[in-house]
This record gives C-alpha cells, structure tokens and sequence, in this order.
C-alpha cells in the first residue's frame, strides 16, 4: 500500500518536472549559453528580489548569478551587500545545490559580517541533525568555514557530536572542521583536537581516514607515534585510500619507520661475521656484496608501496620513489622497478606536466647510484619541445650519467644541442656537461676544445659567448700544458679572423691573460698584435687588452725575479719590450672614451710605475675558481644541503628531498610491539542498524557482501562485537516502515539488548533463516572463518532466546 | 594549502576564479603581482611557478587539451608536486564532469557556478578533499544540455517512472533532485563507482590513442637513418554508460612490447597480484576516465632495427648536396599503404635550417618542384612548410625538392625536418583490444553498445 502510494506520488513529481522542464523551454532558458544571457541581464535589485523569493526556482537563479558574479571578479557589483539576502536562503532553501552555493559564499565573505553570519548558525546546526548524511556532512564543513572566533566552541561541539556519525562522509568532513578549528585557534583547540585524531585514525572506513591523514599531516606532523597501532593496517589499505593522502601517508611513514623501526642492517656477504647498520642515504656502502636483514614491520611497508607503483598519480610515485631510496640499499630502486617507472614518467614530453619535478628526483638518485638510471640514458635526451627547467635538469643527470661506454653518444647529442638550441640556459648546461665529459679523457678534452674554439666563430649572444670561453677556460685549466695547441689556434683565429664580436675577442684575451703563467712565451706577441689595432677595437675588448697587457707584464716581471734570483741584476720595466709595449698601451687608454678604461690604465700604471710589483701580481695573477661546477658522482657525497645546492636543485625541492636522520637504538624504542595492531572502530554497524533493510534491498553484488567480510576481519573477536554484527544482519530484515513505526530513532542506542530480544521474540524464524541465505550468496567467495562463526553463534542466540 | 583557484584565458583575462577565503587576491592582484616577481613567465612553458613571498607560491599550468591556464595560490607545500598534480586533476575532472575531450571559455563561463560548486567539494580547508567523479557527480549534478535533452525526448514519463521508482538514478533526467532518499553512498560498491545505476542504452567506447615521439638523426655518410629518442606515449580512454555493477574484461593485443609498469586507474585495482596488463579486468567507472596510460619505448629495442618499424603510417627521408652547385635537397615522404586507414590527415613537414651560421647570412628557401601539396615560407628565412593534402592516402610517395639558394655545404647539412600527422584505424605500435567483455554484474538481457577507436598523432617526430 504504501509502496504504492510513493510510486505515485513520485509520478507527480516527475510529472511536475517535466512540466516545469517544458516551461523552461518555452522561456528559451535551455541552452547553456541563452542561459548565461538571461543571468547576465539581471540588474542589482532584481538580484535582490530573486534572492528573497520564494520560488525556488526564482532562488536558484539568484544564486548562480551570484556564483558567477564572484566568479568572475566583476567589479561592478559589491557582493558583500548582498549578504543578509544571500544567507537567509541556508533556512529556507531545501535544495542542497543552493545550499552549496550559499556555503560557497559564506566561505568567501563570512569574515566581513560576523554579526550576520551568526544568524545563519542556528540554521546550519538544525541540519546537522538532517537524516541525509550529505546535508549533514555539508552543514559541518559551513560551520567550521565561518572564521568567526566566538563560533569556535559551537564548532568543537558539532565536530565532537559528528565524530560518532554513522555516515563517512560525515566523519571525514569532521577531520577538515578540527584542521579549520586548529589552524584558527591552535592553542586553545590542540588539545582537544588530538584525542579526536586518535579516534579517527582507528576508523574502519578508508575514506575517512584519508582525511584523517591530512588532518595528522597538517596539525600534528611530529606525533608519529598516533601511528603506532595502525602502521601494519594503513599498509594494507594504503591502496584504498585517496590518491592524495596515499602520498601523505608514505611521506609520513618514511619519518616513521627512520624514527620507531629498526634500522635495516647489512651482512658481508663473503663474511658472514661483518655486520653493520645502512648508512645514512648517499654514504658508501661498506661491503661490496651484502645481505640485508630488514625489519619485517619496514619490509611490510616497503612491500605495500612497491605494489602501488601503477598508481596514475606522479606525486605517489615521487614519494614511492623516496621512501626507497631514504629507508632501503641504493639497489632497491632499480630492483622494484621504481626506477623504470620514473623513467616512463619523464620519457615522453606530454606524459606528465611536472617533469621538472621529478627529473631533480631523478638527479639527487643519481647521484647516490649512478648505475640505476644508466640504462635509460636516452630517456634524458632533449625533445625540442621540451620547456626550459626539463632540459636543465635532463642536462644535469646526462651530466652525471657520463661513463666511457657512452661518453661518445653523449658527446655527440650535447654538440647538437649547443649549436641548435636557442636558449641560453640550456645551451649554458649542455656546455657545463660537455665540460664534464671533457674531464673523461685527454683526447676528448681536446677534441671539445677543438670543436668549441670553432664554435667561437659563429656569431653568438654575449651569454652563450662567455659560457663557451668559460668552458674552454675550465677545460684548458685542468691541463694548461696539454693544450698549447688550441691556445695557438686561438691565436691565429683572433688574428685572422675580422668578425669574432668585441665579446668573444674580449673573452679569448682574457683566456690569454690567464695562460700567461702557466704558458708566457704566446703572450707577448698577441699583444704585439693589439697594439696597433687598440683604438680600432670594440670597447669589452679594449678593456680586455689593458689588463692583459698588465698581465703579462707582471708575469715577466715576476719570471725575471726568479731567474735573477742568484744574479743581483734587477728587472727593469722601462727597458723590456713587454714594458714597453704596456706603456704604450696604457698611454692609449688614458685618451679612451670609456672612463672605465682610462682608470683602470691610470691605476695599472701607477702600481708599476710605483713598482708594487707584489701588489700587481696579487691583484692580476690570483688563481681563478674553476669556472664550471663540476660534479663527479664517482665518490658517493653525504647528501646534505651543500650537495643539493650544488645541483642547483629548487629550493622546494631541496627541503622535501633532505632527508631525517635514522634515530639512535638507544634513544627510541625500536621494538615491534610498539606497532600491535590496535582496535578499529567500526561504524558500519551503526550504519547497518541506522539504516534500513531498503539499502540492501535484494542487492546480491558481491561488493556489498565484501564490504561486510572485510569488516568482519577487521572486528576483533570479542564477543559483544559478535553480538552486534549479529544484530546488525537482523535489521536488515526489517522494512523500513516496521523500523520506524517501532522505535525512535533516539532511543536505539541506548536500549539496544532490549530492542534485539522484542525483535527476535517477533520475528519468526524463517526470515531469519532468509537472511543467512543471502548472506551464503554473497560471502561464497570469501569464506571467512569468523563470519560462520557468527552465524553459528547469532543462531545459537536464535534459539536460546526463542527456548525464553 | 591552496588559497585560491583561477582559470584564465592564454591572454590571461580571467574566466574563473574561486576564492577560498576573503583575504586572498582577486586574479587581478595577483596578476599584477606575477608580473612584478617573474616579468618574463611566457606561455611557452608548460607550467611555472612564482614564489611571491616567503611562504606563498603560484602556479600555473597549461591546460593540455584547452586554450586555458590554470592557476593556484598555494602556501609552501611539503611536496612541491601536490599543487601541480592537483591542478592536472582538476582539469580532468573538469573534463570528465561536462564529458568533453576540450574547454570552452564560453564552457567555463557558462557553468562557473558548477565549477564553483566543484571546487567547493573538491577543496576543504584549503587541502584535497573529496577527488572521486562519481562522488562529485553526487554532489553537484550535472545537467544535461540540450543535444542529449533532445535525444532523450523519446524517453516517455511511464520509463521514467520505471527506471526512477527502483534506482533514483541519476545523471538520467533533465533535472535530477537529491533528495534525502537517495543514499546511494550506503551501497556503493566500489568507491569509484555509485551503485545500482540504470540506463536504457548501454554503451562502452574504448578509444587507444598514441602519441608518436621520435627524433631520428640521419648518418650523412652512410646513409642510414639511427633513433636518438623514440617513444610510443599511449593511453587508453574508456567511456562506459553501463546499467548495474558490471565487471569488464579488457583484453588486449600487445603485439610483442613490454609496456613495464604503465598508470592504471584505481579501478583496476593493481596493487593485487592477479592482474595482467594484457587481460584487465576491472569495475568501470561511470562516464569517461582513463584507464591506462603507457609509454612503448623504442630506444632499447633499437639496435633490431625493430624501432623504426613502429614509426607510423609515415615514413620521411631526405637528402643534401644535390644539383650541380651541391645546395639542393630533396625531402621523401613514405606513406605506407595499410589495410585499416585508407587516409592520414593533415600531414604537415617543417623544413628548418639551423646551422647558426645561417642567421647573418643571404640564404634563401625556394622550392624547385612538389608532388604533392604546397609549400609556405615563413618570415625566418630559413624555415619553410610543406602543407599535403588534407587527406592524403595511405600508399603514395610525395617529393619535394629544393635549394638553399648561395647555401654553403655545412649549411645545407643542417637540414631539419619537423613531421606532424595524424591517422585512425591503427596504431604505430600496433597495439589491439582484442576483446572487452562484460564478465559479470549486468542484467543478462542487456547487450551494451560496445566501439573501439585507434588514433594516432604524432608529437615530436623529428629528423635531423
């Protein structure tokens, strides 16, 4: 009969809809676009009266107007006017859209109107009490957005009310409200905040203790020890939670097991008797081969992430990728494939948008161990479509991937990519790995010089010009004396060559000037060459020519006291060529335009004039820092900030990447009974008794049925929680106007027993039986030892009750 | 902790913008702020981002499908991916919600509300909270437009009846009220999925679409073209509108590659042990999602010879120092027959000279005879394209021949060419569903709609 009723009155209503949907039409209000017309002509007071109406309809169209209009930030309109208008609609709306949008607003402009938007509170708390979870859930995350600092008792009373609710969503909104509450007032609400977060991170439900993750990570990052109890269950779920709190969760467990597991601990292999604790991340390991002995509480968490290695997300792939590398041997990535799927990650241009990302992660693994991302070297070659930042850092690891077998690849790929790429940047960090390769070997360090000094002559923005020269530099630098040839091409290129710019000559006689003291006999004749041509020279070069005539003369002067050391003869400026050829110079200078070179002549002149020979030669023959970082990752370094700043990572980067420290054995206790798996709560028996036999209503998916198994595991069997499971299954036999017409709602939890033994004493047994059937249909595939036990036990119950 | 969300245009005029709270900055103080700390941020980047103060950042990311910028206001976070990652999947999610393969502006400024209402779901106390499709499709439903209101119209008010009364669908109607009823949430079976949903025609449309990646340098002396980078970038697309909890088997033909460890959807649930790639087997979610994204690579695989077999529909060769003053080239392009496409569509090849040299110098691109197409040259003087057919059947040879007027030999060699293309009906890899199968969880009078789509599309495709 009532079925019955309900359908009809649901025809009406559709009935009702399609009618309103019609006049909808009528009106030319269908399409999208139309629609955005007509909202847009509403004026401001229109607004107004569409606001207080009492059409829903009428409502709703006020209200999208005012989504839009904060949505698009027009200046025009001053929304916070309409605020009393906009709220009141949280009372007397019962649609749950429009409420929506009013929490939209009241999140942006509540601040602004605290005396008005404690109106709306009284509301709000009514439909915290709404039987639909949604509203519910909603009407607590409205509460707990309005910053208003004398609502926050009234808030930390609905969260410690809805922290029992038998909904998830409910409870996971409760961890968003304690994060509002203590990121308001954190001093105050901490304390009761925390015995909230212990209860909801026991909870059954992975959806709500994601949101518990986020509430620990945001407010009580340094409690790890809420983890204790739930360390070995949160790696069994970890697949289940949110992909977000997935990435939190390893995050926060990496710190955990540095702090409370024990420390894994490596065995020589060729004797069995060496033993000893993994070193910090990046030290060298102490044996070459060795067995590890890991904690199986760590290998259980190790396990658990590698198994999410197909995740979509890179962020979980990230923090995947760096409990391995902080929490096990440098071999671990490679060995479960982590390294591959990094590799897949930053393999294809439009595979994900933060390669730059992950390509630091990539670097700082590098430099730990080389070896895991050797095999996929071309992986870091350049697309030409790819940005900026991922061709730095594709040059950076290349850089540090370099070994014999592939140097000759790299080589070549890196030649290309100077001369073709247009950004300087990337042309600077192809450069600075071609520096690195030329360290390798002394015929490829020519070779580079070779091939760079004939890259000189091409025309070349001034800062791929001193990136050239100060590679050319750093390469001549390590080995002055081998590359005396290239210093003399260089000079005949400077002589011979009328379209170098005044930069590149500028830094070629620079390069010259350094050469002086390793190699003085090509000097004097360049400038011997410059003399003539000095006025003809662009100004940078100009420049270059004094100082390197100041240069070589206070090389000479400084060869000249070596060689006469023994004799008493002294070394006379004015007499040398060299001297002479410098006055010369410096004479020019002093009538030059730039005033930059007629004082740095007046002063030049004047130190040897003045014959502060010791000064000069401080002053022009300093040794200079090479001038390319170089980074051999031969030698395994501490990772520490220095090494992470020498790679020019991100700073944000650098932070997450710098890793805690294991703890000291003595300090922590390392034991695994601190993890025992502690209780769950469990809801879903509330839910079950809450709710009625309509959810399940014929359902006979598996799903269902496996959500209740999976309780089941996670009940401990203490025999009360048998009892309610018990009880749990009966109600569902029960329609949902049986339920109600026999209980409040209110009273359930208290007079529960009393409830169980009226409902079985009138339940004829055949139902029950029925529902034992289709609990067979649906647990055939998992068949769980306790969830027959509590069959048999409930049937026990059955009969003593009915013997009663 | 994100602060706030904005949508621009590529001109960065603002089309959404979601505030979470009073003191954060409208888009137009921010805008001027970004200007003021990274004056140069292009668009040409994917993304960027901007530290604005001590403790407070910006990011922005291209939209890869739609002519926007995405943009969030974060505070420092722990793990400088989370706000990159969030924006991606918001932009999905925005895609999959309205059910299209690209934004509009007019799209987004049309429903700013819903995508109001989506942040406000998605976002609570500035972290990540609720990212599941189907749970947001719950809570801010979706309104049909009116190609699909036109199609239901033959729906008549006595289905309606019958599919509403059991089920409260929704999704279904023009209009669908939530009320306090409907619980869906309670017997949800898989949290990705709502439960017990109905439609009268059921569909499933499985769509392979790979991207091409290769650069390929050409040996002038021996001739032989080598791989330098080359990648299949791949992803399956599902959309599936199926009645019931159906569980469905997807099995494909790999055609020999190892595709490793590749992104499955949560759905396929492959942190257990029993899944294949080869054979998934898994609950769909309702609507579009992906299902998987792999990358087939062709570096290793290179020495074979293997690589260049999975190139494409489209093969390209050139060659130099032709004519009698050596500065011709000609550019051959293969278009392999093939039993599946009878066309490849809009086939472009840019013709680029990069020898540095080449910048100061009087070169100039003229082209001496074509085949097919026509050539444009561009404002660079050394930079042209050759623009074919816009369908050009599969098996033809198109040439093209050119000089590089007063070029000098190391000029010349500095040809490189730039591929783009795109085809149906197979893929490069080769790569097959060979079935999909509803196992379980449909009503068995139901025979859904099934299609499958293969597209392929090149992205860096390059010879050098």
């Amino acid at each position: 009969m009532v079925d019955s009723i309900s359908r009809i009155t649901s025809a009406l209503e559709s009935a009702r809809e399609l009618t309103l949907d019609a006049a909808a039409v009528a009106s030319s209000r269908l399409g999208e676009t139309s629609y955005h017309r007509y909202s847009q002509k509403i004026t401001p007071e229109g607004l107004r009266s569409l606001l207080s109406s009492r059409n829903a309809r009428e409502v709703r169209d006020g209200m999208k107007r005012v989504a839009s209009l904060m949505a698009s930030d027009d200046p025009n309109v001053d929304l916070e006017l309409y605020f009393a208008d906009v709220v009141k609609n949280i009372g007397s709306s019962t649609d749950i859209k429009d409420k929506r949008l009013v929490a939209v607003y009241l999140l942006r402009f509540a601040e602004r109107q605290p005396s008005l938007a404690l109106l709306a509170v009284n509301s709000i708390q009514k439909s915290l009490a709404d039987p639909d979870s949604q509203t519910r859930a909603l009407a607590l995350k409205m509460l707990s957005d309005i910053k208003i600092a004398s609502l926050y008792p009234i808030v930390l009373h609905s969260v410690k009310k809805a922290v029992t609710d038998s909904a998830p969503e409910v409870r996971s909104a409760v961890c968003f409200a304690c994060l509002k509450l203590f990121r308001e007032q954190r001093d105050s609400y901490a304390d009761d905040i925390y015995p909230l977060l212990k209860g909801l991170l026991a909870d059954s439900d992975p959806a709500v203790v994601s949101s518990a993750l986020v509430l620990l990570k945001e407010a009580f990052p340094q409690h790890l020890e809420l983890l204790h109890g739930h360390f070995r269950r949160y790696c069994e779920i970890l697949p289940q939670l949110t992909q977000w709190s997935q990435a939190y969760l390893i995050d926060l467990l990496i710190d955990y097991c540095k702090t409370y597991v024990a420390r894994p601990v490596l065995t020589d292999a060729s004797d069995q008797s060496q033993s000893t604790v993994l070193p910090e991340v990046l030290n060298p390991l102490p044996y070459a081969k060795f067995n590890v002995s890991i904690d199986p509480d760590l290998n259980l968490f190790l396990n658990s992430i590698t198994k999410m290695l197909y995740s979509p997300n890179s962020a979980v792939i990230i923090s995947i990728s760096k409990a391995l590398f902080e929490l096990s041997t440098p071999t671990a990535l490679r060995d479960s494939k982590t390294a591959d799927v990094l590799a897949r990650l930053i393999s294809s241009p439009g595979l994900a948008n933060d390669q730059g990302a992950i390509l630091q992660c990539i670097l700082v693994y590098c430099t730990a161990d080389p070896t895991t991302f050797s095999p996929f070297l071309k992986k870091f070659f350049l697309f030409p479509s790819d940005d900026t930042d991922t061709a730095v850092y594709k040059l950076k690891i290349i850089a540090a991937l370099v070994s014999e077998l592939n140097i000759k690849q790299i080589v070549s790929e890196l030649k290309y990519y100077i001369t073709v790429d247009k950004r300087s940047r990337v042309v600077q960090e192809a450069l600075n790995a071609l520096a690195v390769c030329g360290q390798f070997s002394q015929s490829l360090s020519l070779h580079i010089t070779k091939w760079l000094l004939d890259g000189l002559e091409n025309p070349l923005s001034p800062s791929a010009m001193n990136s050239y020269v100060s590679v050319v530099r750093f390469l001549i630098q390590e080995n002055p004396s081998q590359h005396l040839g290239a210093m003399i091409q260089l000079a005949k290129t400077l002589q011979t060559r009328n379209n170098l710019s005044g930069n590149a000559k500028a830094g070629i006689i620079w390069l010259f000037g350094e050469f002086a003291t390793t190699n003085f006999s090509v000097c004097p004749d360049l400038l011997r060459v410059f003399l003539p041509r000095f006025s003809y020279e662009a100004k940078e070069t100009r420049l270059q020519i004094v100082l390197f005539a100041a240069k070589i003369l206070s090389c000479e002067h400084d060869l000249m006291i070596n060689k006469n050391k023994s004799s008493e003869g002294i070394h006379d400026i004015a007499e040398s060529r060299i001297g002479q050829m410098a006055q010369s110079i410096f004479y020019l200078a002093k009538f030059d335009d730039d005033f930059d070179i007629r004082d740095r002549a007046r002063l030049f002149h004047s130190l040897f004039d003045k014959e502060r020979f010791e000064i000069a030669s401080l002053l022009l023959q300093a040794p200079k820092p090479p001038s390319v970082t170089s980074y051999s990752f031969n030698t395994p370094h501490a990772l520490n900030t220095d090494l992470l700043a020498k790679m020019g990572l991100d700073h944000d980067m650098e932070e997450y990447l710098t890793c805690l420290p294991w703890s000291e054995e003595d300090v922590v206790d390392k034991s695994s009974t601190l993890r025992t798996p502690c209780d769950v709560k469990d809801y879903n028996r509330l839910k079950t008794s809450f709710s009625s036999a309509s959810f399940f209503h014929g359902d006979d998916d598996r799903h269902s049925t496996r959500g209740k198994s999976e309780n089941a595991k996670t009940m401990t069997d203490t025999s009360h929680r048998v009892f309610t499971s018990a009880q749990g299954r009966k109600y569902q036999l029960q329609s949902l106007d049986e339920f109600f017409s026999d209980l409040p709602t209110t009273e359930r939890k208290n007079g529960r027993k009393a409830q169980v033994q009226e409902e079985s004493d009138e339940e004829s047994g055949d139902s029950s039986q029925e529902s034992f059937e289709s609990d067979e249909y649906g647990s055939s595939e998992s068949s769980d030892n306790e969830q027959t036990d509590e069959e048999t036990d409930s049937d026990h119950e059955e009969d003593n009750l009915n013997k009663a | 902790m994100f602060l706030s969300f904005y949508i621009t245009s590529l001109k960065h005029s603002l089309v959404f913008q979601h505030l979470l709270s009073y003191e954060s900055p409208s888009f137009k103080a921010l805008w001027t702020k970004v200007q003021v700390v990274a004056p140069e941020s292009k668009n040409e980047e994917m993304w960027c981002k901007a530290d604005l103060g001590k403790n407070l950042q910006v990011y922005k990311v291209l939209s890869k499908s739609s002519d926007l910028i995405f943009w969030c206001l974060v505070t420092r976070q722990p793990n400088p991916l989370e706000p990159m990652v969030f924006l991606e999947t918001f932009e999905n999610t925005l895609l999959n919600y309205f059910d299209k393969d690209r934004l509009t502006i007019a799209k987004v400024i049309n429903n700013q509300d819903r995508i109001a209402l989506l942040l406000n779901c998605m976002v609570d106390a500035n972290e990540p909270a609720i990212l599941d499709l189907n749970k947001l499709k719950e809570m801010v439903p979706n309104r049909e437009d009116l190609a699909k209101v036109l199609n239901s119209t033959a729906t008549t008010l006595s289905h309606r009846m019958q599919i509403r009364e059991p089920s409260h669908t929704k999704g279904f109607g023009i209009t669908s009220t939530s009320s306090p009823a409907m619980k869906s949430a309670d017997l949800q079976a898989v949290p990705w999925r709502t439960a017990a949903l109905k439609y009268s025609n059921n569909e499933l449309y499985v769509d392979v679409i790979e991207k091409i990646h290769f650069v390929l340098h050409k040996n002038l002396k021996t001739g032989r073209l080598h791989t330098v980078r080359g990648i299949l970038e791949g992803s399956i697309d599902f959309r599936s509108q199926l009645t019931g909890d159906p569980v469905v088997a997807l099995s494909l033909n790999l055609a020999g590659h190892n595709l490793g460890i590749p992104a499955l959807h949560s759905c396929c649930q492959a942190h257990k042990e029993h899944q294949r790639i080869d054979e998934l087997q898994f609950i769909p979610p309702d609507g579009k999602f992906q299902l998987m994204k792999y990358t087939v690579d062709l570096e290793n695989a290179a020495a074979g010879g293997k690589s260049q077999t999975n190139m494409g529909l489209v093969a390209v060769d050139y060659e130099v120092g032709l004519g009698s003053v050596g500065d011709e080239f000609e550019i051959r392009v293969n278009i392999a027959s093939s039993q599946h496409t009878k066309h490849i569509d809009d086939l472009i090849i840019t013709v680029n000279f990069n020898a540095p040299s080449l910048v100061s110098s009087v070169c100039k691109l003229k082209v001496l005879r074509n085949t097919h197409g026509h050539f444009e040259n561009s404002v660079d003087i050394a930079t042209g394209r050759w623009i074919l057919d816009q369908h050009m059947s599969t098996g033809t040879l198109p040439v093209l021949r050119g000089c590089l007027e007063h070029a000098s030999p190391e000029q010349i060699k500095s040809l490189n060419l730039a591929v783009s293309f795109s085809n149906k009906g197979e893929l490069p890899s080769g790569i097959k569903v060979s079935s999909v199968d509803i196992i379980s969880g449909m009503p068995r009078n139901l025979k859904p709609f099934k299609g499958v789509k293969y597209i392929a599309k090149t992205g860096d495709f390059h010879l050098r």
